[in-house]
């Protein structure tokens, strides 16, 4: 178990292409295509999820933040780790704008209702050039 | 397992009394019956050799071995059991082995005394003796061994039916190859007419599988040897006798094959001599249960009834004749009529019209057996596969469909490999319409382009890669049919398109196990759930399935499951990629539909890191009579049982019927508020025991378990939202039948195919019904539940039928409905009873 500080510096990014995401009117959306688990982060929570996700080091996030908030990323990160969406990063990336995050609870919502449906069928890893029928590109 | 006086096991003694006989014994005529086949040697062929004619399916030749040969032999399945059968005389072997031991009352071995006559059958071994104090009277020579044929059928995963089975030979060489000859069951007590109407139809060119005792077994069973889901049943022939009664008003059959001669000076018996295939034939394919009524006036309609009410009228003669495992008849009884349509059939002034009738009703029951399905498959080059998904449609056991390919601009020549195997897709009775797009546009639109293109009332999917099993259609029908749901799936089995490893880019568990079936193809549905959850989405790209089955999961109806294999579903070995962003957006856009519904059906979530789950209704408040009487070694499960009802309010009223072991003690001692312990002061059976516990409760719903039963947790719950969205007062739920003393529940998705729990622990009731209907009847040792709903029916009380797991009957050598012949003399007269009232009610309205 690395300490504290070497996972405040380390970056970590979405495990793509098994997890995919997006996010609409500041709410998070991601799906774990292997497993059919989706997940949900609330707008309040959607900043320290963006960060975490696009290598930015924890550290910046807290940056200038009280212990509490230390604890709360560190435990948000510990879900997302332990859920397989990120993944440690290679390069860290530079932060462009201030993290939003009000210092509220990270919350990180997992739906399973659906995992028969969502853990999906190889047939949908399948491309368009060995007779599926999928529309052209373009 | 017991040992006899001797020592012996019963196989031990089954052993030493076949080596006895066989050392004097000389062959008799074998027979097959259904799968199995018998070998006849007998130490007395004076008594015995009058069985070599009575056989449907007899087998002449038989080697040293034990196998079939001869002209028989093709006709002989081999899958099933082998019965060595050696009989003589009790006195053959009683002096020195004693009479066989008493044992478990398995199907391993089956050991019975039945009118005068010692029966056993070793399983394991395949060895079969059968003992008579005398020769065999008139009546048991043309329908023998009774004994063994019941276990032959029991083993097969079938019972051996009072009824006859009748049909209509194929109308060779139009119809399709892969159907079997069809055929009803017509039922009834004795007297109602089934020879009568058998002989009428066997006069007017139709073939028959048996008249009064009749195998019948389903195609397919599963790892326990019962019945799977949506198989087909077949009525196998085992004897050739039609008997009718001396004097009746028609005569001995004119040009019929038969030999006619009368037993007894009361009963002709037409043996049917004909074997080829014209007459009696080895098997009809069951496709409807014919009830005869004598009672019902000449003129009075045919009418469709429920399976409940065939197995009524076919369990109390069926399980009269038998002479053990009344449970398993019971049960096997109400599958077959719960799996196949049943019709009441009132007895006509003349024959012609029975037979007319008979022909509309096969017709009814071929039309339910072969639903109209339009079957729409999206082709884009795929010349190379398509070949394969049409062959997986040409051999289908059931449906009469509409191929509607439709070809989505290929550039190979699809269409014309299509148009190859039109011959072949009519020539199974099947139709075929083309489509092309001429402009691709995809799946989704290719499967709108399909659905519209039909109008049968059940649609189905199939990709060109794909291949149904043969059952696909046969399976998911029945199971949509019987769960009264709109959409079914089952599962998908996953293979590369040629045979080839699976390619690195697959999950090792697609290949492992089956998965799962939520794509089109593994699924069967009324044409009026696409009104409800709207057409395919075309802007889904791959996942347009994916977001139809979410809409669909989010609806009010929720697809039945069925646990078994209808998809075969074709891998292609190139490494290929994981969907387009674009699809992703699709996806992720679905999803989101879904939680936005979610969230609007379920607004407030206790835990945001739980699954969500649909709104709760408040508890129901309900009283669990729980009789019993000697029971200390189940009650414990079964009051644990009710006190862990999901979702309920639950108060436990046990009543002691007088136990002589440590029943009420150990009740007694259980410290809990929830429950009440009323003991009677003596032994007044189960009706008095249920009449009490209602007494002592006040709850506004009420429900029956049984100490030696279990409920699953959810069930009260479930059967109560059933009730509530409806004006029907009683909710009958499904059983399930175990002997596993922890009474483990059945896979959930085969729960739409297990029968209705008709039986006290299988319902739920408003208290307001008991004060309705009545108490139970208190002087009757069993059947007192069929006498009071059979009440509740005709007082007009609503049930609802409910797929939903209800009851786990936990079986053993002391369930009431096991022990003692004595008990069916009671249930007969409940059923008596009510019939006294049924008829009643008739008169009076006729009045």
């Amino acid at each position: 178990m690395s300490s504290d500080d070497d996972r405040l510096d380390q970056p970590y990014e979405l495990c793509a292409p098994a997890v995919i995401s997006d996010e609409v009117d500041g709410e998070v959306l991601a799906i774990d295509l292997e497993h059919g688990i989706y997940y949900v982060v609330a707008p309040a929570s959607a900043g320290v999820w963006r960060a975490l996700t696009t290598a930015v080091p924890p550290r910046t996030i807290v940056a200038d933040r009280s212990p509490e908030a230390v604890t709360a990323v560190l435990a948000f990160l510990d879900r997302l780790l332990g859920a397989g969406l990120v993944r440690v990063a290679t390069t860290a990336a530079a932060l462009t704008a201030p993290v939003e995050w009000a210092g509220g609870p990270l919350e990180l919502e997992a739906h399973d209702d659906m995992a028969d449906l969502l853990g999906l069928d190889p047939i949908h890893d399948a491309d368009d050039t060995h007779g599926w029928p999928t529309p052209r590109e373009g | 397992m017991a040992d006899a006086p001797g020592g012996l096991t019963p196989a031990a003694w089954v052993a030493a009394a076949h080596a006895r006989l066989a050392a004097t014994a000389v062959p008799l005529v074998g027979a097959c019956w259904g799968p199995a086949r018998l070998r006849h040697r007998s130490a007395r062929p004076e008594w015995f050799t009058p069985f070599d004619a009575a056989w449907a399916r007899p087998v002449a030749d038989v080697d040293v071995a034990g196998d079939v040969v001869g002209t028989a032999a093709a006709r002989a399945p081999g899958a099933g059991p082998a019965l060595d059968l050696c009989s003589g005389a009790i006195a053959d072997v009683a002096n020195t082995l004693g009479p066989p031991p008493r044992g478990d009352a398995v199907v391993a071995i089956g050991r019975a005394v039945h009118d005068g006559t010692v029966s056993a059958w070793d399983r394991a071994s395949g060895r079969a003796v059968v003992l008579r104090t005398g020769p065999p009277d008139e009546y048991e020579q043309v329908t023998p061994l009774r004994p063994l044929v019941h276990w032959v059928a029991l083993a097969c995963g079938g019972v051996l039916v009072h009824a006859a089975a009748i049909g209509r030979p194929p109308r060779a060489p139009s119809d399709p190859p892969t159907r079997p000859a069809r055929g009803v069951l017509v039922v009834g007590d004795a007297g109602f007419g089934k020879s009568t109407t058998t002989l009428a139809a066997l006069a007017r060119g139709w073939i028959t599988a048996g008249d009064d005792a009749v195998m019948v077994l389903p195609v397919r069973t599963g790892p326990d040897g019962t019945a799977v889901p949506g198989t087909r049943w077949t009525a196998e022939a085992v004897y050739a006798a039609v008997k009718t009664k001396v004097g009746a008003a028609h005569p001995p059959p004119v040009g019929l094959p038969t030999r006619s001669w009368v037993i007894g000076g009361r009963k002709w018996v037409h043996r049917l001599t004909a074997t080829d295939g014209r007459t009696l034939v080895d098997a009809l394919d069951l496709v409807g249960v014919v009830v005869l009524d004598p009672g019902a006036g000449a003129d009075a309609p045919v009418r469709r009834v429920s399976g409940a009410r065939a197995r009524t009228a076919t369990a109390p003669s069926t399980v009269g004749a038998l002479p053990d495992h009344q449970t398993e008849v019971l049960t096997r009884i109400g599958a077959v009529c719960g799996a196949r349509p049943a019709f009441v059939l009132p007895r006509r002034d003349a024959l012609d019209r029975t037979v007319a009738d008979l022909d509309d009703i096969l017709g009814a029951a071929n039309d339910h057996m072969d639903p109209r399905v339009d079957v729409v498959i999206p082709v884009h080059d795929g010349a190379h596969l398509v070949g394969r998904a049409l062959d997986s449609i040409v051999t289908q056991t059931a449906g009469r469909l509409r191929v509607i390919v439709v070809d989505d601009a290929s550039t190979d020549d699809s269409v014309a490999v299509v148009e190859d195997w039109r011959a072949r897709v009519e020539a199974a009775g099947h139709a075929l319409v083309v489509h092309v797009h001429p402009e691709n546009r995809g799946v989704a639109a290719a499967r709108n382009r399909g659905l519209e293109g039909g109008d049968h009332p059940f649609v189905a999917f199939l990709d060109q890669d794909d291949r149904w099993t043969p059952d696909h259609v046969a399976v998911l029908h029945a199971a949509l049919t019987e769960s009264g749901a709109d959409a079914v799936h089952g599962r998908v089995e996953y293979r590369t398109i040629d045979g080839s490893a699976p390619p690195a880019w697959t999950r090792p568990a697609w290949f492992a196990e089956d998965q799962p079936g939520h794509v089109f193809g593994a699924g069967l549905f009324r044409r009026t759930v696409f009104d409800r959850v709207g057409r395919i989405d075309e802007t889904k790209g791959m996942f347009d399935d994916v977001d139809w089955y979410l809409r669909l999961l989010d609806g009010e109806v929720p697809p039945v499951v069925v646990e078994r294999v209808v998809l075969e579903r074709g891998v292609h070995p190139a490494n290929q990629s994981r969907g387009s962003t674009r699809d992703h957006a699709g996806l992720l856009g679905s999803v989101r539909a879904h939680l936005a519904r979610t969230r609007a059906a379920a607004p407030l979530r206790p835990d945001v890191n739980a699954p969500v789950r649909p709104d709760v209704n408040a508890p129901v408040r309900l009283d669990v009579v729980v009789p019993v009487r000697n029971g200390e070694r189940f009650i414990g499960a079964a009051v644990a049982s009710a006190l862990a009802q999901e979702e309920a309010d639950v108060h436990v009223v046990v009543v002691d019927d007088a136990s002589t072991d440590g029943t009420a003690a150990l009740v007694a001692g259980w410290a809990d508020s929830r429950i009440t312990l009323v003991r009677l002061d003596r032994h007044r059976g189960i009706g008095a025991a249920r009449n009490a516990g209602v007494e002592a409760g006040g709850r506004p719903w009420l429900g029956f378990l049984d100490a030696d039963d279990v409920w699953p947790p959810d069930r009260t719950a479930r059967l109560a939202a059933a009730l509530t969205a409806t004006p029907a007062a009683i909710a009958v739920g499904r059983v399930h039948a175990t002997v596993d003393p922890e009474g483990d529940p059945p896979d959930p998705g085969t729960v739409a195919a297990l029968p209705a729990a008709v039986l006290a622990g299988g319902i739920l009731a408003r208290r307001s019904v008991l004060d309705r209907v009545g108490p139970f009847t208190e002087d009757l040792r069993v059947g007192e539940f069929v006498e009071w709903l059979a009440r509740a029916r005709l007082l007009g009380v609503a049930e609802v039928d409910v797929p939903v797991l209800a009851l786990i009957r936990r079986l053993h050598p002391d369930s009431t409905t096991r022990t003692g012949r004595a008990d069916y003399g009671d249930y007969l007269r409940a059923v008596g009873m009510v019939r006294a009232r049924t008829r009643t009610a008739t008169e009076t309205e006729t009045r």
